[in-house]
């Protein structure tokens, strides 16, 4: 876990973030809901913060559809 | 070989049927006459097809007097997760949502192989909402009623252990095939992803979505993936695949044991559980390697996100509509959210996803690894009046606390294959799982399998009496 947000990943979102991105969804939200709503999209955020210093130096995708398949992998020393 | 639901398995009935020690009728009967008693407290059906199996057994029975070709489930009976098609009858997706859907026309893909190699199907079983979530209502767990069955396939497996069908098909989109089958004490299969179609399936998350069956030993759980994975021919040889090879069976065998992330924060006694089984599986002679996958937690986190926001798209309609609130409001939730979440960051997900695939790889390459050997979750069933899991750091929701160790498999699409490996202080389930590499369920198996006959887990079964 980075120290520091990447520049990817936004900052947590605030209850004011949270009704523009409602709008821009087309979600309508009581506001006895909100704040659930508000700690799990943080925590999806937190999961991207999770992932994003995997993504230091990868290559361009092209989203083909995913394959499992392992690549071929050359190892130069001997498995301990 | 006498017909006794509560401990023959599917390998046991085919031989059972060959040898006409029973009929496909009397065992039709019998699955049906057990559901009756059962199901008033385990709840793990939504529908059961009494009348058409029993139609379907006679039909089989006749088949079999004449001679005509053998099909390798022919009169076996099988439940079918409340998401998987089939044709006459409604999938309800266990959503008040779809309570007034129309029948479906056609069998899922998976449904419609089951039905050509001759299974009978004994109902659809309980799901939680859409597959979304580990409880499983109003389901129970037949080893303490008190408990969930985990989930989201919770009503296959539940029946599955109790002996009211023989195996069932469940998916796996974060742990739901692992997650029931490790709280019940059954085998569950998920398969590589992709290589189970989707056709006829209610999506949760396209990406991750994973067909796979949920049986009473490895032999049952290989014998329905490869009718599923459309390779029936195969289910003659299942004996011969997973020969044991004396005391010494997995020699030559090399497993890696994967430390923190699946070892620590999990209950203390399925870790001394997985311990003891990791000796165990030194004493058949394999080799047991300790291996770190750093990457585990973003691997959990690749999953999770995708998760999130693809079922949120399956959903766009029913969550802006006016029936948002017939859905639960936890699942609802989960959809409301994927829908806030930034499109960018989904697509960076995937691509953390082969991220996350090729450094597992090198994992598997670099210690020359035939496969992994995880605990399959951090506890045992929690009680359904306390969705609260009691762990080392503190409790946690359930959901979190039973996927965690799960969803990584998700992200990289690997075979897994969970099996018990013993029992906590509560005489609860404890699954074991056994990870492999793209394509080699049939490597998994073959480990499971030896693990399987060296102990006797498998032969240890919820008590009916307690249901």
């Amino acid at each position: 876990m980075p120290d520091s947000p990447s520049p990817n990943t936004p900052e947590p979102i605030t209850a004011d973030d949270l009704r523009v991105l409602l709008g821009i969804a087309g979600l309508t939200l009581s506001e006895d809901r909100a704040p659930d709503v508000l700690a799990e999209l943080n925590a999806q955020l937190e999961h991207a913060r999770q992932f994003d210093p995997l993504l230091k130096g990868a290559r361009n995708p092209d989203f083909a559809p995913y394959n499992p398949a392992f690549p071929k992998i050359a190892i130069e020393d001997d498995a301990e | 070989m006498t017909l006794d639901l509560a401990t023959i398995t599917l390998r046991q009935a085919m031989t059972g049927l060959d040898n006409r020690d029973f009929s496909v009728f009397e065992l039709t009967r019998e699955t049906l006459l057990r559901i009756r008693a059962t199901e008033p407290d385990l709840h793990a059906y939504v529908e059961v097809f009494e009348e058409d199996a029993l139609k379907t057994s006679l039909y089989h029975d006749r088949a079999r007097e004449a001679h005509k070709a053998r099909r390798p489930l022919m009169g076996l009976p099988i439940g079918i997760k409340d998401i998987f098609d089939i044709a006459g009858k409604k999938t309800l997706c266990g959503s008040k949502l779809r309570d007034g859907v129309d029948v479906a026309a056609y069998d899922a893909e998976t449904v419609h192989r089951l039905r050509r190699d001759g299974a009978i199907f004994t109902g659809k079983t309980v799901t939680q909402e859409f597959a979304a979530g580990v409880v499983s209502t109003p389901c129970r767990n037949p080893w303490d009623l008190d408990r969930i069955p985990g989930g989201s396939s919770g009503g296959s497996a539940a029946a599955v252990a109790i002996g009211t069908c023989l195996g069932a098909i469940g998916s796996d989109t974060g742990g739901s095939i692992r997650i029931p089958a490790s709280v019940t004490g059954t085998v569950g299969l998920k398969p590589t992803y992709g290589r189970v179609p989707l056709k006829g399936v209610y999506p949760l998350s396209p990406a991750l979505d994973t067909p796979g069956p949920i049986a009473r030993s490895v032999a049952d759980a290989l014998i329905l993936y490869l009718v599923i994975a459309n390779r029936p021919s195969e289910v003659a040889h299942v004996d011969a695949m997973l020969e044991p090879f004396g005391p010494k069976s997995l020699a030559g065998v090399r497993l890696g044991v994967p430390t923190s992330f699946f070892t620590d924060n999990i209950q203390p006694d399925v870790s001394a559980s997985y311990l003891v089984t990791i000796e165990m599986l030194r004493s058949l002679g394999a080799e047991v390697i300790e291996v770190d996958w750093a990457d585990a937690p973003a691997a959990r986190s690749v999953a999770a996100l995708i998760n999130r926001v693809e079922s949120s798209a399956v959903h766009h309609d029913h969550i802006r509509g006016d029936e948002a609130g017939l859905i639960d409001p936890h699942t609802r939730l989960r959809f409301e959210v994927g829908a806030l979440v930034p499109g960018d960051l989904y697509l960076r997900a995937r691509m953390a996803r082969e991220a996350v695939r090729d450094s597992v790889a090198h994992v598997y390459a670099r210690h020359k690894l035939d496969a992994i050997v995880a605990p399959t979750l951090a506890a045992t069933a929690p009680r359904a009046d306390h969705l609260i899991v009691d762990l080392p750091n503190g409790p946690e929701d359930v959901g979190p606390a039973l996927t965690r160790l799960t969803m990584p498999w998700n992200a990289t699409g690997q075979p897994v294959i969970s099996l018990p490996c013993g029992f906590d202080h509560d005489e609860l389930p404890i699954g074991l799982s056994i990870i492999g590499k793209p394509d080699d369920e049939l490597g998994i198996c073959r480990i499971a399998h030896q693990y399987e006959m060296a102990t006797n887990w498998f032969q240890t079964h919820a008590r009916t009496d307690a249901v």
